[in-house]
């Protein structure tokens, strides 16, 4: 049977789910395994609060198993405005993993006007809208935040091994 | 004791006339006029845009004011949220999508005006109950605030503790969706808090041997991560945020409209502002219930969802009065009345303010500052809205393709500039990731701040009450504000328990009847 866009969304939203679930369980198997290398006033709230999120992980688990409603509804849900579309989605986490990147080789303000323009010329071809993309965020991160804030800037990892301090 | 002695002597009466006198003097400035013009603009531009909204302006403005003076900091970010409240209305009523959430109700009425050319009126109406909305909220605040003074004002570590315990809790009363999943996310943002040194114990905790860690878990990163990144991503579905705007009607019958219906009007913002006072539900329930509660009172409720204006001021006169009553519980508690009164709170704890009834003390101008600038700037919306309600629409021409690059980059630097640190820009894309996971799954992100936020006040508390009490525990049962804190917790606990038993009676009635059918 051909999936419906509620069946694709509700089954985005299950795997959305238990890949949240995944990290969380590690992360409190974490906090619950080093809470014992502490002294006891000091693990205490790790123990019951990293036992307390375990005890609801098992009940959700349990929940699922029975076979009780996850709480995923078609109902309107207000934070989200569309139907979520996993792949777009991917693709912006693609781009901002890519960013952080580009800003640890090349430095902050480059990398963000660089990585702005290249996204959009490679979503839209429109030269003209890059240069808008370009010029806020260079406005916006170096008049606001280094001029007016005096906010400091990230130099970069290329600029080091040449040996040249950037501009900006 | 003197607390006691400061009460009786209406100490507090003329601590807040000094600091109404000093904020006024502030906010009436060039500079302070300037901030709430600024703030208004960008709230407008933040709330007309969808899926950003108050939290993602607001996360963002943290990285740029955490070095500036707080009145400045707050002012920005109070006239913020005053142009957020309105400028997600325009979307509603033009493009059938709540700008932002709490403007849901609005679309009900607003955008059948529209399809029938009377946009203009629409927004208009919206404009002016929006601000009158707000004035009757903070009206109600200052009215209650001395009030609630007193009783905050004698709150010891383990009342601290209890009002942490309580706000903690308010996660399952106000949980959307699964409340599991949502007590999970706060239990998770409890635990985010436990990283680095423990300013009560002193001990080291959680840092992998690593330097980043010892300050704890970076706060302006997450926020910037669960709300501007996830956001996003979660934009980027659609091409444009709109096609063309659908303007037309006349602002002068919107405004009038408002005038006529005065009762109507002041009935929603109380209602508004009562529900904005339950910390945790305030922000997307208020002018669902205030637009219920028109239709529930008009003559004829069948026209309701047809375009009536009664709708459109019902909705919008609650959701701004809701900011008043939201401010309740978030200053003077410490428990965050809503999804961008959460992320305020984070901001309090970043220029050394702690929320809650401390802040009456060491922060009484900047609480006035921050209700002043709420004024103005719905004042200053509610005039922008009459001038220039056609043309408002427009801003949602802005391609998704320009505005998701933009704030992505915009959201780096921020991250970046709070500490200098590159890791914090890091840690902002991977909560990005975690934010995007939560939104699609709908788990609450505001209940992983409200964990982040309430979870180091509650263990900090906890700690000093039994080093005050030398290691007694009856220190938490034996003062009447933390038992009158328990039997709160007990209410809140119990509501969502009583909800689950009342649904379960009305799906049994309903299979009852489906099996008579």
């Amino acid at each position: 049977m051909a999936q419906t866009d509620a069946d694709r969304s509700t089954g985005v939203g299950r795997s959305a789910l238990a890949g949240f679930y995944i990290l969380v369980a590690a992360y409190v198997a974490t906090i619950l395994w080093f809470a014992g290398s502490y002294r006891p006033d000091t693990a205490l709230f790790p123990t019951v609060v990293g036992g307390a999120v375990a005890l609801g992980i098992c009940a959700r688990v349990g929940t699922r198993i029975v076979g009780v409603d996850s709480g995923i509804t078609d109902d309107f849900r207000p934070d989200v405005t569309d139907e979520p579309r996993p792949r777009m989605a991917a693709v912006v986490l693609a781009w901002a993993t890519a960013l952080v990147g580009a800003i640890a080789v090349v430095g902050l303000l480059p990398a963000t006007t660089f990585v702005v323009s290249t996204f959009i010329i490679v979503h839209t071809r429109d030269l003209r809208l890059a240069f808008v993309g370009a010029v806020v965020v260079f406005a916006v991160g170096y008049l606001l935040f280094q001029l007016v804030l005096e906010a400091s800037s990230y130099g970069g990892l290329l600029w080091d091994w040449i040996g040249v301090r950037p501009l900006v | 004791m003197t607390t006691a002695v400061f009460l009786v002597t209406g100490g507090f009466e003329s601590e807040l006339l000094l600091a109404v006198r000093s904020a006024l003097g502030f906010v009436l400035s060039a500079r302070g006029i300037a901030l709430i013009v600024a703030g208004t603009l960008l709230g407008l531009v933040m709330g007309i845009l969808p899926g950003l909204g108050g939290p993602v302006a607001l996360s963002l403005l943290i990285p740029l004011t955490f070095d500036v003076h707080p009145l400045v900091a707050f002012t920005l970010m109070a006239a913020t949220l005053g142009g957020v409240n309105f400028g997600g209305s325009v979307t509603a009523i033009v493009l059938n999508t709540p700008g932002t959430a709490p403007n849901a109700a609005t679309l009900f009425d607003g955008h059948p005006m529209a399809k029938r050319g009377e946009a203009t009126n629409a927004i208009a109406t919206s404009a002016v109950a929006s601000g009158i909305g707000a004035l009757l909220g903070l009206v109600l605040f200052a009215a209650f605030l001395p009030f609630i003074a007193p009783v905050a004002l004698s709150f010891w570590s383990p009342e601290y503790f209890w009002l942490a315990v309580v706000g903690l809790a308010t996660i399952a009363a106000a949980a959307r969706g699964s409340m599991l999943d949502d007590l999970i996310a706060g239990g998770v943002g409890v635990m985010l808090t436990f990283h680095g040194i423990s300013t009560v114990t002193g001990g080291i905790r959680y840092t992998g041997g690593t330097q980043y860690l010892q300050g704890g878990v970076p706060l302006v990163p997450t926020l910037i991560g669960l709300f501007a990144v996830a956001g996003m991503a979660h934009i980027f579905t659609q091409e444009t945020v709109a096609t063309s705007a659908q303007t037309g009607g006349s602002r002068m019958s919107g405004a009038l409209a408002v005038a006529d219906r005065w009762r109507q009007t002041l009935r929603s913002g109380v209602v508004g502002w009562f529900v904005g006072v339950i910390p945790g539900v305030g922000g997307t329930v208020a002018n669902f219930v205030a637009y219920l509660q028109a239709k529930r009172s008009a003559s004829d409720p069948s026209k309701f969802g047809t375009g009536v204006v009664d709708g459109v001021i019902a909705s919008e006169a609650a959701n701004d009065a809701k900011d008043g009553g939201s401010l309740i519980p978030t200053l003077a508690l410490g428990i965050p009345g809503s999804a961008s009164t959460a992320v305020l709170l984070g901001a309090f704890l970043l220029h050394g303010l702690t929320p809650g009834p401390l802040l009456l003390t060491e922060g009484l101008e900047v609480i006035v500052v921050i209700v002043l600038a709420l004024v103005a700037s719905n004042l200053l919306t509610s005039v922008i809205g009459l001038v220039a309600a056609d043309r408002l629409a427009t801003v949602t021409r802005l391609p998704t393709v320009l505005v998701v690059p933009v704030v992505l980059a915009i959201s780096t630097i921020g991250a970046f500039a709070v500490r200098g640190q590159f890791v914090d820009v890091v840690v902002a894309v991977l909560f990005g990731f975690v934010g995007y996971l939560m939104l699609v799954a709908d788990i609450s992100r505001v209940a992983l701040i409200i964990g982040i936020v309430l979870g180091g006040i509650a263990e900090e508390n906890f700690h000093r009450s039994l080093q005050i009490s030398e290691g007694s525990y009856a220190i938490f049962v034996t003062r009447p504000g933390s038992i009158a804190l328990i039997v709160v917790l007990l209410v809140v606990v119990s509501l969502p328990i009583y909800d689950a038993f009342r649904n379960r009676d009305v799906n049994a009635d309903k299979s009852t009847e489906h099996d008579r059918d």
